[in-house]
């Protein structure tokens, strides 16, 4: 005899747990986005990579 | 026809000479520890610096009740720190640039100097190098740029142009009109006002550092404060505390980085800190001219 699989448990959607990462405030987006602009001839090295995170970071830390 | 760098640089002796009281002023200011009847008596030789000192300590940021109506009593609502802002301010004016336009651009290479001056000192302060003479060779870095808009308007506002583009660093700009950079030129004029040898060097070398020669042809001592002031440039320009729409950093140096910057600590300046300050000194020059 054919037995039909039990059914997965029915569940309710639930609201997606809140994320570690803020969302960017709209104008630290827009910051960004200048940030990158600025940065465009500052080339890939180390230290100027490090130089945009740290900005980077502070801008966000100022637009939340 | 362009200039080339040794025609520029005689051109640029010819600019008025540094007052040598603002040279004095200047010394007392970089100690720390100097006596505030000396800086008083110093600024007291230069009536253009007396009007100035006391027009700023009487400015509405100040907000006294009374009226400051000495030097002395300018001196200490100043403070010597803002005091050395209004004093390299005062060598940025008409006077000294016979032929300079007043305008958008020359307040905005004011203010990025400011946040330049911020940025070296912070440097200087967590890196036991002298603040007080990083403070004046930020302020006075792009000085050169300055004495090129004056003498060659015509050609400046072509490297404005290409700068405009986005495509091109100031730096780089300046060299497709010119052949060479504002740096050589602020190296000259800083000879020509008989300033420290070493702010001299720095301003000259702060387009130079990175590369193959980096720290072989010169002693650590020898470059750290055009390494300090490359570094400020840059952050100052990351940060773009001046709000120019053509603020476009230049490749950081790592050699540079990891040898003032590198460690968490030293990373670790304050940007917060130094906006609130460029926003409290900006205020203070604004129209300085």
């Amino acid at each position: 005899m054919n037995e039909t699989p039990p059914k997965p448990p029915v569940t309710e959607p639930t609201a997606s747990p809140p994320s570690a990462m803020p969302l960017p405030h709209p104008d630290a987006e827009g910051e960004a986005l200048k940030l990158q602009r600025r940065f465009r001839l500052a080339g890939s090295g180390m230290a100027s990579r490090e130089l945009q995170s740290a900005i980077m970071a502070f801008l966000q830390q100022r637009g939340t | 026809m362009r200039p080339s760098l040794d025609q520029a640089i005689a051109a640029i002796q010819q600019l008025p000479n540094l007052p040598s009281t603002t040279r004095v002023v200047l010394g007392y200011l970089n100690d720390d520890d100097a006596d505030i009847n000396h800086v008083v008596h110093a600024i007291a030789g230069d009536q253009g610096l007396v009007a100035r000192v006391l027009r700023i300590a009487n400015s509405p940021f100040y907000g006294l009740a009374n009226q400051v109506q000495t030097i002395h009593e300018a001196v200490i609502v100043l403070g010597f720190s803002n005091l050395r802002l209004v004093v390299t301010a005062a060598m940025m004016t008409a006077q000294k640039f016979p032929g300079l336009v007043a305008g958008a651009g020359v307040r905005t290479l004011f203010r990025h100097s400011i946040a330049v001056a911020i940025v070296a000192s912070a440097i200087g302060r967590s890196n036991k190098l002298n603040p007080n003479q990083l403070f004046l060779t930020g302020i006075l870095h792009d000085i050169g740029k300055l004495a090129l808009m004056a003498t060659y308007p015509g050609l400046y506002a072509e490297v404005q142009s290409l700068r405009e583009t986005g495509d091109y660093l100031t730096a780089d700009a300046e060299v497709q009109v010119f052949g060479f950079n504002h740096a050589a030129i602020g190296a000259a004029l800083c000879r020509h006002w008989h300033l420290p040898e070493a702010i001299a060097q720095a301003i000259g070398e702060h387009h130079n550092i990175g590369g193959a020669q980096e720290m072989t042809d010169s002693s650590p001592d020898d470059t750290a404060f055009a390494e300090v002031v490359h570094l400020a440039d840059a952050i100052a320009l990351g940060l773009n505390l001046e709000a120019d729409p053509c603020a476009t950093v230049p490749p950081v140096a790592d050699g540079a980085w990891n040898r003032w910057m590198g460690s968490r600590e030293k990373l670790a300046i304050n940007l917060g800190e130094i906006k609130a300050l460029y926003l409290e000194l900006a205020v203070l020059v604004d129209g300085h001219g």
